[in-house]
C-alpha cells in the first residue's frame, strides 16, 4: 500500500506546509508600532486625554467659535463653541473638514520660490523676508507707495488690522475681493434703515419668513447660527410653528426646507418685494415713520409683479395677505438677489418691505460690527489698468485668491502677469498664489494668533479669539507674523507703524487697547485668560442700539427691472451661480472630505454639474449625465448637466467652488470653475460686482459621462411620499 | 473481471493525505512562528534595562509612566523625563546605551520606543480604571522589573484576550464588567 514514493510524497506535502504556516505567521502579524515618545512635551501633553480648546473657525466670514479637541498634541475633532453667540454649540460641514487643510499633504512647508517657469523651489525665510524687505526699503525711500497694492479678503480681525496698517504705512492701495460682497445689502440697509452694518435678523422669534434668495439654512452670512435660529423659528422656540416661504429662481437647502417655494424669475425679487410693500400699505400697514412715503408711486401692482416674477397671481395676494395676517414677519434678501444689476434696488425694496411690516426694531435690529467695504468693479478695474500702465511694482495677496473666485472676464490674470512682482501669503498653492514670484507659506487658523468681530453677528457685539490649538506642523508663519517681521527688517514708517514681535503680541497689544472700551475693569493679564478660555468676548448691546435704526427712510423711488449680459436671443437662459456650504467660493475645493460630501439637492459629489428643469432637458434631448457646453459672453466650459425639477425652466444653475488650476492635488483640475462664464457686470447703485446676471446658452455635446452621486431617482415611484396627505377613508 | 472500489479510490486518497500533510503542516508552521519567530520581545532603540531602573533601583513604574492612573495610556516618558535623572549620574554617562539617549537629546527626537503591548482598534482599554481599582502593573505586562528587554507575555494564546479579560472582571465583581459595551464602543 504505502511506499517509499508515496512517503516521501506526503512528507514533502506537510513541509510544504509548515513553510507555507511560517510564511502566514510573518505576514499576519501585526505590523510593529512605535510609542509616541516625545523630546521636551509641550505643557498640555497627556498622552490619552482630550485637551479642548476654543478658537476661531475661519473658513467663512461667519466668525462662528469652535472647540478643538487635541490629543497628543495634535489636534483632532471640530465642535461648535455651545458658550460662543454665532455657533452656539453648531458647526457646518465646512468647519468640520478644516482639518483637512491643517494635515493637508499639499500645505506650503517653507517660502516659495517662482522658478520663473511656472514651478516653485523651497526658500529659506531668510531670503524670503529680506527679499521682500529689501523692495519695500526701496519703495519707500524712493516714495513709489502708490505702486503697491495689498489684494485681500474682507474680515475684521486684528490680522486684517495689521495689515490695514502696514498697507497704510507704505501708502499702499487696497483691495478687498471676494465674489460674493455684502455691498448691496449694506446699501440698502443704509437707505432704509439709516444704519451702516448689517442687521441682525432675528429669524428666531419671527412666526413668518420670507426669504427673497437669501439661502440662509445652506450658504447666506451666518447658516450655523441661522439653522440653531430655524430651530426655535419652526417651533422650538415655544412660539408655534413659524411659517417660511423661499422665493428664488433654483431650489436652495432652505427652499427645500420651506413650506412655499416661489420660483421667481431672476432679476424680479425687487419688483415683487415692493409691489408687497405697497399692497401692504394701501391695506393700511406701516407705522408713522412710512406713512410719510404716501405709498410706493413707483411700484407695480400685484398683477404685474406676478406677472414680471411668473408666478401665479393668486400665490402672491395669498402672500401679501399672509405677510398683512403675520406678527412678527421677517423679509429676508440675499444670494443671486444681491448680486444682480439691481440688487441695491432690490435689497432696498425688500428692506423696505420689512420697514412697511414694522419688522424694523424688532426681527430685524441693528448691531454694532461694521462689515468691512469691498471693494467694486471700479477698484478692480483701477488696478487692472494701473498695472496695465507699468505702474505696479509689487503687489501683495494675503487673504484671497481672486483668480480663482472672480470671474475671469475682469481681467486680473493679466493684471498680476503686468505687475512688477506678486507676494503671495498662503497656506497653499492657490490659483492666485501659484501665479505669484514669490509664496510665503503662512499657518492655518490651528496653529497662531488673532482675533474676529463676528458681522452679521448674532444680535450681540462679539469679539471671537483665535488661539494655536496646537504646535506649527511646518516651517511657516502666520500673514501677522510674515507684516510684523517684514515691517521690522524694512524699517522707516513701517517699523514705526507695527512695533510688535508677533501675531500674539499683536493681538494680545490689540485687545489691551480695547479693554478699556469694552466695558472691562481690572487686570487685563487675567481678563485675557478668561477669554482665551471662553474662546469670545460678547456685549448684548442690542437694547441700546435699537435707536441707532433712523426712524426715517425715503421711499425706494427706482422700480427694480431685470437686466442680464447678454442678448436673450443668443443666450436664452439666465445663470444661476450659487455656493454650497462646502465650497463657498472655492475656498473648500481642496479638503477630500468635502469633495466627496455629496451636494444636498442633487447629491452630485466629487465634480461639477449644471442644473437643467426636466422640460427644458426634454426640449433639448438631455438625459443626467450629457455633457453640455454652456457659453456666455464672458466665455464657455463643458459640464455634465443634471435634471433638477427645483430650477427654472429658463434657469440654469451653478454651484461655484470647483475648476481650480492649482490648489493641490483634490482641487486641481477637478469640475469647471462657473465664475468663469461670468460677465464684469456691476450692481447699478454700489459698483460692486454683479455676479449673478449673466446670461448663457446651452449645446448639447454628444458626449456622456457618468455622474457620480449617490442617490438613485428622485421621483417617489407612486409611493405618495410627497404631497398632501391623503385623508384615510 | 472484478472491479475493486478501493483500488479506483486509490488516487483520491492519496490527494487527500497530501492535503491532509499541507494543512497540518501550516498550523504546525503557525504555531512555531507564534511560539519562536514572534515580535514579542523586540529590539529598542535603547537598550533600556527594566531590571536595572525597575528592579534594582526600585523606581515605581507610574515615576516615568506617569499618566496610568489618569489617561487611557500609560504613556511613556519624554527625553526630558530621562536627561532630568541622567544628567546628574556622571557614573554612566559613557556606557553606550546612555550615550545614544544624550544623542536623542542633542538632536531634539523623540525616541521612537517599539509597541509591546497592544489592544486591537475594537477594544477601549483604559489603564486609568484599572491603575485606581488597584490592579498590578504585573498583572498584565508580567515582571517587567525583572526583565532586560521587555517582553509581551509569553503565554499570549490566553493573556491579553478577551476571557482573560472577562474571568478577572468576574472574579473582581467589577461593576458593568461583563458589558460588551464597558470595552467596545
Amino acid at each position: 500500500m504505502l511506499n517509499r514514493r508515496d512517503i516521501f510524497k506526503y512528507l514533502g506535502a506537510g513541509g510544504v506546509g509548515v513553510g507555507t504556516g511560517l510564511v502566514l505567521g510573518e505576514v499576519n502579524q501585526r505590523p510593529l508600532e512605535t510609542l509616541l515618545s516625545t523630546h521636551i512635551p509641550p505643557e498640555d501633553f497627556s498622552p490619552g486625554m482630550d485637551t479642548w480648546y476654543n478658537t476661531l473657525c475661519r473658513m467663512c466670514p461667519a466668525g462662528c467659535g469652535i472647540s478643538v479637541k487635541v490629543r497628543e498634541g495634535r489636534a483632532k475633532k471640530i465642535e461648535g463653541n455651545p458658550n460662543h453667540p454665532v455657533s452656539q454649540g453648531g458647526s457646518c460641514v465646512l468647519g468640520q473638514a478644516s482639518l483637512n487643510a491643517l494635515y493637508n499633504p499639499d500645505r506650503l512647508r517653507s517660502p516659495m520660490r517662482s522658478d520663473g517657469n511656472g514651478g516653485f523651489v523651497e526658500a529659506s525665510w531668510e531670503e524670503a523676508l529680506a527679499d521682500l524687505s529689501a523692495q519695500l526699503d526701496a519703495i519707500q525711500n524712493g516714495g513709489q507707495g502708490a505702486g503697491v497694492w495689498l489684494l485681500t479678503g474682507g474680515v475684521l480681525s486684528s490680522g486684517a488690522e495689521a495689515l490695514d496698517r502696514f498697507a497704510g504705512a507704505l501708502g499702499a492701495e487696497v483691495l478687498r475681493l471676494a465674489l460674493d460682497t455684502p455691498a448691496t445689502e449694506l446699501a440698502a440697509g443704509q437707505a432704509m434703515y439709516g444704519f451702516r452694518g448689517l442687521p441682525h435678523y432675528d429669524i428666531a422669534t419671527a412666526d413668518l419668513v420670507v426669504s427673497f434668495g437669501a439661502d440662509f439654512l445652506g450658504v447666506w452670512r451666518s447658516p450655523t447660527q441661522y439653522s440653531k435660529a430655524y430651530g426655535e423659528f419652526r417651533g422650538s422656540g415655544g412660539h408655534g410653528r413659524g411659517h417660511l416661504v423661499q422665493i428664488e429662481p433654483r431650489m436652495s437647502l432652505t427652499g427645500a426646507a420651506a413650506d412655499e417655494w416661489l420660483p421667481a424669475r431672476p432679476g424680479s425679487e425687487g419688483a415683487l418685494a415692493s409691489a408687497l410693500a405697497a399692497e401692504l400699505l394701501r391695506r393700511g400697514h406701516g407705522g408713522e415713520d412710512v406713512e410719510a412715503w404716501g405709498g410706493l408711486p413707483g411700484a407695480m401692482s400685484l398683477a404685474q409683479a406676478a406677472g414680471l416674477a411668473d408666478i401665479p397671481e393668486q400665490r402672491i395676494s395669498a402672500l401679501a395677505d399672509r405677510m398683512a395676517a403675520a406678527e412678527a414677519p421677517l423679509v429676508l434678501g440675499g444670494g443671486a438677489v444681491s448680486g444682480g444689476v439691481n440688487g441695491a434696488e432690490a435689497l432696498t425694496s425688500i428692506a423696505a418691505l420689512n420697514r412697511v411690516l414694522g419688522a424694523a426694531g424688532k426681527t430685524v435690529r441693528p448691531n454694532l460690527a461694521h462689515a468691512p467695504r469691498f471693494s467694486g468693479v471700479a477698484d478692480i478695474e483701477r488696478f487692472v489698468s494701473a498695472t496695465a500702465n507699468g505702474e505696479v511694482s509689487l503687489v501683495i495677496v494675503a487673504g484671497a485668491d481672486p483668480l480663482h473666485d472672480l470671474p475671469e472676464s475682469l481681467g486680473l490674470r493679466g493684471a498680476l502677469e503686468n505687475a512688477g512682482q506678486v507676494v503671495a501669503l498662503d497656506s497653499f498653492a492657490t490659483d492666485t498664489a501659484s501665479a505669484a514670484d514669490w509664496i510665503l507659506a503662512t499657518d492655518t487658523f490651528f496653529e497662531t494668533w488673532d482675533d474676529d468681530i463676528a458681522f452679521p453677528g448674532a444680535g450681540v457685539l462679539s469679539v471671537t479669539l483665535q488661539q494655536p490649538v496646537q504646535k506649527r506642523l511646518y516651517d511657516t508663519l502666520s500673514v501677522t507674523d510674515i507684516v510684523l517681521q517684514v515691517a521690522a527688517r524694512a524699517g522707516g514708517a513701517l517699523a514705526e507703524a507695527l512695533p510688535y514681535a508677533d501675531a500674539e503680541a499683536f493681538t494680545r497689544r490689540e485687545w489691551a487697547g480695547a479693554w478699556k472700551s469694552m466695558g472691562l475693569e481690572g487686570d487685563f493679564g487675567a481678563g485675557f485668560r478668561q477669554v482665551q478660555q471662553d474662546g469670545v468676548w460678547a456685549a448684548d448691546l442690542a437694547e441700546e442700539m435699537i435707536d441707532k435704526l433712523s426712524a426715517e427712510a425715503a421711499a425706494p423711488a427706482v422700480e427694480p427691472q431685470p437686466r442680464f449680459a447678454g442678448d436673450g436671443a443668443d443666450y436664452p437662459y439666465v445663470l444661476h451661480p450659487f455656493q454650497t456650504q462646502g465650497f463657498r467660493e472655492g475656498v473648500g475645493a481642496n479638503l477630500p472630505w468635502v469633495q466627496e460630501l455629496p451636494d444636498p439637492q442633487t447629491s452630485v459629489a466629487y465634480g461639477s454639474w449644471a442644473e437643467v428643469n426636466p422640460a427644458t432637458a426634454d426640449e433639448l434631448g438631455l438625459k443626467d449625465g450629457d455633457i453640455v457646453e454652456l457659453s456666455s459672453p464672458a466665455g464657455a466650459l463643458s459640464v455634465p448637466m443634471v435634471r433638477y425639477p427645483g430650477v427654472r425652466p429658463d434657469v440654469i444653475a451653478m454651484p461655484l467652488g470647483q475648476g481650480h488650476g492649482e490648489y493641490g492635488r483634490y482641487a486641481r483640475g477637478r469640475g469647471v470653475n462657473a465664475a468663469s462664464l461670468l460677465a464684469a457686470e456691476r450692481d447699478g447703485a454700489t459698483g460692486a460686482l454683479a455676479w449673478a446676471a449673466t446670461r448663457v446658452a446651452l449645446r448639447k455635446t454628444g458626449e456622456r459621462v457618468r455622474i457620480t452621486k449617490t442617490g438613485g431617482v428622485s421621483r417617489t415611484l407612486g409611493r405618495q411620499i410627497l404631497g398632501p396627505a391623503k385623508k384615510k377613508a | 473481471m472484478s472491479i475493486s472500489v478501493f483500488e479506483a479510490a486509490r488516487p483520491v486518497f492519496k490527494g487527500l493525505i497530501i492535503a491532509v500533510m499541507v494543512v497540518v503542516g501550516a498550523y504546525i508552521g503557525h504555531w512555531a512562528h507564534g511560539a519562536m519567530l514572534n515580535d514579542y520581545t523586540p529590539v529598542q532603540p535603547i537598550e533600556f534595562s527594566h531590571e536595572i531602573h525597575a528592579g534594582e533601583n526600585e523606581i515605581p513604574c507610574q515615576y516615568c509612566h506617569s499618566w496610568a492612573d489618569r489617561s487611557a495610556s500609560a504613556g511613556v516618558p519624554s527625553v526630558e523625563t530621562c536627561v532630568g535623572c541622567h544628567q546628574g549620574l556622571g557614573e554612566v554617562r559613557d556606557k553606550p546605551e546612555v550615550v545614544k539617549l544624550f544623542d536623542y537629546w542633542e538632536r531634539g527626537e523623540g525616541i521612537p520606543w517599539v509597541k509591546i503591548h497592544d489592544t486591537p482598534d475594537f477594544v477601549h482599554f483604559r489603564h486609568k480604571p484599572h491603575i485606581r481599582g488597584g490592579v498590578e502593573c504585573q498583572t498584565c505586562h508580567g515582571p517587567v522589573e525583572e526583565m532586560v528587554r521587555v517582553t509581551r507575555r509569553v503565554d499570549i494564546n490566553e493573556n491579553l484576550r478577551m476571557p482573560w479579560c472577562i474571568d478577572c472582571h468576574t472574579t473582581e465583581e467589577v461593576a458593568n464588567g461583563r458589558d460588551c459595551l464597558t470595552c467596545h464602543y
